[in-house]
């Protein structure tokens, strides 16, 4: 029978399976997983925020109308990214705007590792948002307690599954995803007053 | 909010739920929009982890992709005001559960198991932790693809029995599916016993019966599916 754990790198795919099946339920979760990503990547194209969300709609729409044209040979998010890509390359042809970012910035673009790694577009008060919100973060994981801090580490870090951290730390996977998500809530706690605040400045801005 | 759900979530993110589980999780995220809010801070918590880009966090397209493909359009709860007063939130009815037929009734016969079938299955020390399985889960979700049914409740016995009760929105009706270890299918006299299908996992060997309030023709299918799925494994 069919593995039913899918391992890190495919940690979507039971996702996109029930997508598959025709749940949007499981479509809706990928979404919210990815848009914020996605957008940050038209982004780095257009330089126009609503231009961009544009884009990472017809994206997310474009991948959901071809969901079962993906062979599941590479994760989903790569997939969804490529779509990105060659949506706002698209815009960008169809609009004659390729001014706006050069041949040659578009190929680094499209060529770079870190292609997704850093926020398009942000303003430093978002950058320093999210750094802030990193250091919180990694600040929270340093004070858990040793064995759900080590479970975590195993996790997030490592890239280890349940069953191979069940295996290092000689116990029940039950256990491990127990104590994994003990230490997020945990962390959770320590992360909502800041994204709250944002919320805050958020609402003000507008 | 449910502490159980709550862990199956966090066990979504990681990918280590199987496809049935997640399939429950899914029903309790959109009756839940504090659920689907959990979901997307645990994926930033996640990102900030790993150093994986946090995004633009401040966009929410959710509502409008949702609009888009003619869905009931809901957004985030708390960090994303951005379109609150354009968009409603779905609240997903609720389900009672009142359908509850005892193990081992079983309705008519379509396939029985010869005793040679069952001896020839060996695998009696591994059942409970089949039953238990993720293999398990596997079956149900196989066995009713493409049947349109809401799942209501799970439930198991002491012996390490699975069943799994449904209702069909369409009609109302209600059936169970039920997996029993092959072990007890001697223990308890199924002389009646009809309409059934076996699946033989690497950790065990179980039944698989269909009863309560839908047609015959429909729980034949459902057995179908399961034979389905049991033709497909390696």
């Amino acid at each position: 029978m069919e593995n039913k754990i899918y391992s890190n790198k495919d940690k979507d795919l039971v996702l996109v399976r029930r997508l598959k099946r025709g749940d949007y339920k499981a479509f809706d979760l990928l979404l919210l997983k990815y848009q914020s990503r996605v957008v940050g990547l038209a982004l780095k194209f257009v330089k126009d925020l609503q231009i961009a969300e544009d884009i990472a709609q017809e994206s997310f729409l474009k991948a959901y109308k071809s969901i079962n044209s993906f062979r599941e040979e590479s994760a989903f998010y790569t997939w969804i990214y490529r779509i990105t890509v060659n949506t706002s390359k698209n815009y960008l042809a169809s609009k004659s705007r390729k001014k706006e970012l050069s041949e040659s910035d578009i190929n680094r673009l499209e060529g770079s590792e870190d292609i997704f790694d850093i926020p398009g577009g942000s303003s430093p008060e978002e950058i320093l948002s999210a750094n802030n919100l990193r250091e919180v973060i990694m600040e929270s994981l340093t004070n858990l307690p040793e064995d759900i801090r080590t479970a975590i580490s195993l996790r997030e870090f490592e890239g280890l599954t349940y069953e191979e951290i069940s295996e290092v730390l000689n116990c029940p996977i039950g256990t491990v995803r127990s104590r994994i998500f003990r230490g997020r809530e945990i962390m959770q706690e320590r992360i909502s007053p800041i994204l709250n605040e944002d919320n805050k400045l958020n609402k003000s801005s507008k | 909010m449910n502490e159980a759900i709550k862990e199956r979530i966090s066990a979504l993110v990681d990918g280590e739920l199987s496809e049935f589980e997640a399939r429950r999780v899914l029903d309790e995220v959109e009756s839940n929009p504090k659920l689907r809010d959990y979901w997307v801070r645990l994926q930033l918590l996640k990102s900030g982890l790993t150093d994986e880009s946090l995004g633009f966090l401040k966009s929410d397209i959710s509502a409008r992709v949702s609009q888009e493909l003619g869905r009931k359009p809901r957004e985030l709860q708390k960090h994303r005001s951005k379109t609150s007063s354009r968009f409603f939130i779905s609240v997903a009815s609720s389900f009672s559960l009142v359908f509850i037929i005892s193990l081992g009734f079983f309705i008519s016969i379509d396939n029985v198991i010869t005793p040679d079938e069952i001896f020839a299955l060996e695998t009696s020390e591994q059942i409970k932790e089949a039953i238990y399985s993720p293999e398990a889960l596997e079956v149900l979700d196989n066995a009713l693809s493409g049947m349109n049914v809401s799942l209501e409740n799970l439930g198991s016995g002491d012996n390490g029995q699975l069943y799994a009760n449904y209702k069909i929105p369409a009609d109302g009706k209600k059936f169970r599916v039920s997996l029993v270890p092959i072990s007890l299918y001697s223990d308890i006299a199924y002389s009646g016993a009809s309409k059934l299908a076996y699946i033989e996992t690497n950790r065990g060997t179980y039944i698989v019966s269909v009863s309560g309030d839908i047609s015959a023709e429909r729980k034949s299918k459902i057995l179908r599916n399961v034979n389905f799925s049991l033709t497909k494994q390696p």
